[in-house]
């Protein structure tokens, strides 16, 4: 009886701790849902060297010690922004007490990571906050401790930054929809080329804003049309759904597809593939599985988001507001073109 | 014009509400293939239909296998991450990449060890929920999380391509003109009617989908069976991770995506009872392709993203609504 008893208790001890456990992750997951960006649709690689071109030092006595702060590495986005760290770390940019923290998608743990660096006596903070709103707080905090913040690929809503290091994804929608259009040139001679647009998830704001650069530039080029436009929520297969009923109803009218990002480039690939029709396909991103596809297909490209360049920047600017420099409000990163061209160059380089 | 009168009163009397309602996810199906092959003149070739079946072939597999524990009053809430953590492993070993770096194992071998691993999952969650009574909801939760996270340390977080030709074939070739992914998808369903109807385990599953406390006085092994249907649940989770594999040629981190409620929604769509005891597998072929083909439809005739939406919860309402109102 006791022994039944005891289990029972056992159990029930269990249960409590799991409930617990799992109350503090659901939390969490929400918010990571309502920013679903960039680290989202970003499937590259972990490995790799980090190009530190960008940076010059502009500090004359000892590197500045600073704090870098990313929502999670389990996207493969802010463990580049790790690497680029380490590298910048170990060129002697950034002082090697230096720290990183990593938030594991947790929005009060970043704001401990926040507390943590301003207590560190750091010279500027980087972060890229996991929901502009969840850091505004600890941003305030940092302003009275008179310890500098940039932001760094995700904004913050409130407090005061140095300045704002990100891609541009009006610009981005705007470049590889552009570069749809060569490979269409190329490929045929047409008074008006129609193209396919793949949306990310409804509603997000890099959906409305690789959206609307894709909107420009249709609008802005002489025999530039859409075609259709659908969602593929930023997934593989759901892309591939989609771009059969396109396949079926638009058939041979169809001239190039123009993907939000390179994972439903994957999908629409597959699709085409099976239909047996050879169309450019351009996305965003720099996806390795999707630049490891430009080999066979000369009119496959992607305009790659640059997170090392993010971090090299945000250093580089934090130096100069040190040295009393005036700094720009935003800075924008420019993604880089990967065609076939330098399709190799490009997985060598940042995921070799 | 030429019935009697007689005749017309009868046939009043067996078109009762309750009726039409019993049959009203296949009426509801007809509806949308009427409607939209007047809309679209594409909707209604063997092309289009081909590729509805196509589409919904992943979905069906999973809706299959989430058909049993749902018919035993269990819920399976990790089919999705389970599909994709199965399917990741069997990538990851054939190639040999990743977590399993230099350890690629024959094809065959990996497709087992993949199926092995989703049984694994059904029987942990269903051995805890079977022998402590503690409610699927919860322990299949578990499961979605582990099985989440076990899929990105397999993957490293990144897709994985150059898969072998014999791992894709099972969902991306073709047997007699027909998608091999389709031909997986009915042989299951049919397999599956075939136990739910003619062996004991079948009978037992409704047996205590309909009355648990009746179920254990008859004397059946009312843990076994539970436990069963996590596992089958699980294996078929696997199996729809497999033939993801060849549907998209690439092992993607996030193929699980948006894939949990779909299956679910159509099992109900098709007239089983959430709560256990009534439902079978034509009536989830029938949710199923009410799933498919709007979604099929509306991208043919043009409906945006925020349209398609409205349009979903629209024929989920009337569909599940007609369900109720012939049941009781």
């Amino acid at each position: 009886m006791s022994r039944k008893l005891r289990r029972r208790r056992f159990i029930r001890g269990g249960a409590i701790a799991g409930t617990a456990l799992f109350a503090g992750c659901s939390g969490n997951g929400g918010s990571d849902g309502s920013d679903g960006g960039d680290g989202e649709t970003d499937g590259g690689s972990d490995g790799g060297d980090s190009g530190t071109d960008g940076g010059s030092d502009s500090g004359d006595d000892a590197p500045p010690t600073v704090a870098l702060l990313v929502p999670s590495l389990e996207f493969t986005f802010f463990a580049r922004m790790q690497n680029a760290f380490d590298q910048a770390m170990s060129d002697g940019l950034i002082a090697s007490d230096s720290t990183f923290s990593d938030a594991g998608n947790s929005q009060s743990q970043q704001v401990s990571d926040v507390e943590n660096a301003i207590s560190n006596d750091i010279d500027f903070m980087m972060i890229s906050a996991i929901t502009a709103e969840g850091v505004i707080s600890a941003i305030q905090e940092a302003n009275e401790a008179d310890v500098p913040v940039i932001a760094i690929d995700r904004n913050v809503a409130q407090g005061d930054t140095v300045t704002y290091v990100a891609s541009d994804n009006v610009q981005l929608g705007r470049r590889s929809t552009e570069l749809c259009l060569g490979f269409m040139e190329e490929m045929s001679d047409q008074d008006t080329y129609n193209v396919i647009q793949l949306e990310g998830t409804p509603g997000a704001s890099v959906t409305n804003d690789r959206g609307e650069g894709f909107q420009n530039a249709v609008s802005d080029a002489d025999g530039l049309e859409q075609l259709a436009t659908q969602t593929g929520e930023f997934s593989t297969q759901e892309a591939l759904n989609v771009m059969e009923d396109f396949i079926t109803e638009y058939g041979d009218e169809i001239d190039g597809v123009f993907c939000q990002n390179d994972l439903m480039a994957l999908g629409a690939h597959q699709a085409l593939q099976s239909a047996d029709m050879s169309v450019p396909i351009t996305g965003i991103d720099g996806t390795e599985a999707w630049v490891e596809r430009f080999p066979d297909n000369e009119s496959y490209g992607t305009i790659a988001q640059l997170p090392e360049e993010m971090v090299t920047t945000a250093i580089d600017r934090g130096a100069a507001h040190l040295a009393g420099e005036d700094v720009d409000d935003t800075i924008v990163v420019e993604g880089l073109e990967v065609t076939q061209e330098n399709g190799s160059d490009y997985l060598d380089q940042y995921f070799g | 014009m030429s019935y009697p009168v007689g005749n017309i009163g009868k046939l009043r009397n067996e078109l009762t509400l309750r009726k039409v309602g019993r049959y009203g996810p296949i009426i509801g199906l007809v509806g949308l293939y009427a409607t939209f092959t007047l809309l679209n003149d594409r909707f209604l070739t063997v092309g289009n239909q081909l590729n509805v079946l196509r589409q919904l072939s992943i979905i069906g597999i999973m809706a299959i296998g989430v058909t049993f524990p749902i018919l035993c009053a269990e819920i399976d809430l990790s089919i999705a991450q389970v599909m994709e953590v199965t399917g990741l492993t069997m990538a990851t070993l054939a190639v040999g990449a990743r977590l399993f770096e230099g350890f690629a194992i024959p094809v065959p071998l990996a497709i087992l060890v993949g199926l092995l691993f989703g049984a694994a999952f059904g029987g942990v969650s269903g051995y805890v929920t079977a022998r402590f009574g503690a409610p699927s909801f919860m322990t299949t939760l578990a499961m979605l999380f582990l099985a989440d996270g076990l899929g990105l340390i397999v993957s490293g977080n990144r897709p994985i391509i150059g898969l072998p030709a014999s791992l894709t074939s099972f969902g991306g070739s073709q047997i007699l003109g027909l998608p091999s992914i389709v031909i997986v998808f009915l042989l299951l369903l049919v397999a599956s009617q075939l136990i739910l109807s003619y062996t004991k385990f079948g009978l037992y599953i409704y047996a205590i989908g309909g009355d648990i406390q009746s179920a254990k006085r008859m004397g059946i092994n009312v843990r076994r069976v539970r436990l069963g249907t996590l596992v089958i649940s699980g294996v078929f989770a696997a199996i729809a991770g497999l033939v993801t594999l060849g549907r998209l040629g690439s092992a993607v981190p996030t193929m699980g995506a948006n894939l949990l409620l779909p299956p679910i929604a159509a099992v109900i769509l098709g007239g089983a009872n959430l709560f256990g005891g009534s439902g079978n597998m034509i009536g989830t072929l029938v949710g199923v392709l009410i799933l498919g083909v709007l979604q099929n439809g509306l991208n043919l005739v043009g409906v945006g993203p925020s349209g398609q939406l409205v349009a979903q919860g629209i024929v989920l309402l009337v569909a599940v609504l007609a369900n109720v109102v012939g049941r009781d």
